[in-house]
């Protein structure tokens, strides 16, 4: 049981973690949770930032959950499920 | 013709036909920074034989690090001009309609061709063209780079999941982001060959219709992301 977590640019030069499997307990966890045990790792402390905060909207990171943007999904309340996969990126905005 | 000798070395990849192709295309790049330069000068040196050059800026020296098509003497010149100049000091037949504008709603009609490349440099240019392209049943590769990372993706017309569903929520930034000359060229240079088997394969070219590339040039990895 366990959800999938891959982590892109600067916070995964922060934390030098590229893939986290986190427990899915009862096979589904709250994102807001996922992103609150991410945040308690050296590094990823932003993540935790964002949870508490609950600001999803304006971070510098975007939050894929299987693929869509957490956004569109419930936010911070999206339900993740067991052998789901989130993928935490930053864009670059540069040309 | 002398001139077509060029692409010679790249004959048995592209095939006459696949070179006829690319001379026939025409790809629109807006934005003539630091992907924009090397996007079109992959996409000439290729043989793309039509380009619409979209800027409304002039040459800065500050641009000089990593905007390929222009040199120290070019500064002050509209990047169109310099940059057109340069592409057709390469390939002296290619075709190149220069547009020195911002895009905006007036200046959308220049937005033709086979193909779009998004070079510009913020979020909210971007999704304007995003919306532009959907209106005009056009396809483009978006790419973005900063500091040692980058993302390259294609957005098809008919594609329910837009640039801004991709990128929804994403902060402004205030700094001016970190530009260097080979993160940039890495970049641009898988946009241009997503823009190239496009031209050369259509939709089964596309690599990244249904996935997201993120570079890492700190890490030197090559990302696909999957979308949905």
């Amino acid at each position: 049981m366990a959800i999938d977590v891959r982590i892109f640019g600067p916070l995964r030069l922060d934390s030098g973690l590229k893939a986290i499997s986190i427990d899915a307990l009862e096979g589904q966890r709250r994102l807001r949770d996922i992103l609150l045990e991410l945040g308690s790792l050296k590094g990823l402390e932003t993540l935790r930032a964002v949870a508490t905060e609950g600001r999803e909207e304006g971070a510098p990171f975007i939050i894929l959950v299987d693929g869509k943007n957490c956004m569109l999904l419930q936010g911070l309340d999206t339900l993740v499920k067991d052998g789901q996969r989130i993928s935490v990126f930053p864009p670059s905005g540069g040309g | 013709m002398e001139v077509r000798k060029i692409f010679s070395r790249q004959a048995s990849l592209f095939g006459k036909r696949g070179q006829e192709r690319l001379l026939n295309s025409t790809v629109c790049v807006v934005g003539l920074g630091g992907l924009g330069s090397v996007v079109c000068e992959c996409l000439v040196r290729a043989g793309v034989g039509n380009l619409i050059l979209m800027d409304f800026d002039r040459v800065s020296v500050s641009d000089l690090n990593r905007q390929i098509l222009y040199s120290y003497r070019d500064i002050g010149k509209r990047k169109v001009d310099a940059a057109s100049e340069r592409l057709r000091s390469v390939f002296p037949e290619v075709k190149i309609r220069a547009v020195s504008k911002r895009l905006t709603k007036d200046s959308a009609s220049f937005l033709r061709g086979d193909m779009v490349a998004d070079c510009l440099d913020n979020f909210e240019a971007r999704f304007f063209l995003d919306r532009l392209c959907r209106d005009k049943g056009l396809a483009f590769v978006h790419a973005g780079v900063e500091g040692l990372f980058g993302q390259v993706v294609t957005v098809l017309p008919e594609a329910s999941r837009r640039l801004s569903d991709i990128y929804q929520g994403i902060g402004r930034s205030e700094k001016r982001p970190v530009a260097l000359c080979p993160p940039v060229m890495v970049v641009g240079a898988v946009q241009a060959l997503e823009i190239l088997n496009f031209l050369l394969r259509g939709r089964a070219g596309l690599s990244f219709k249904d996935g997201l590339l993120f570079a890492d040039l700190e890490h030197f990895s090559l990302d696909k992301i999957g979308l949905t």
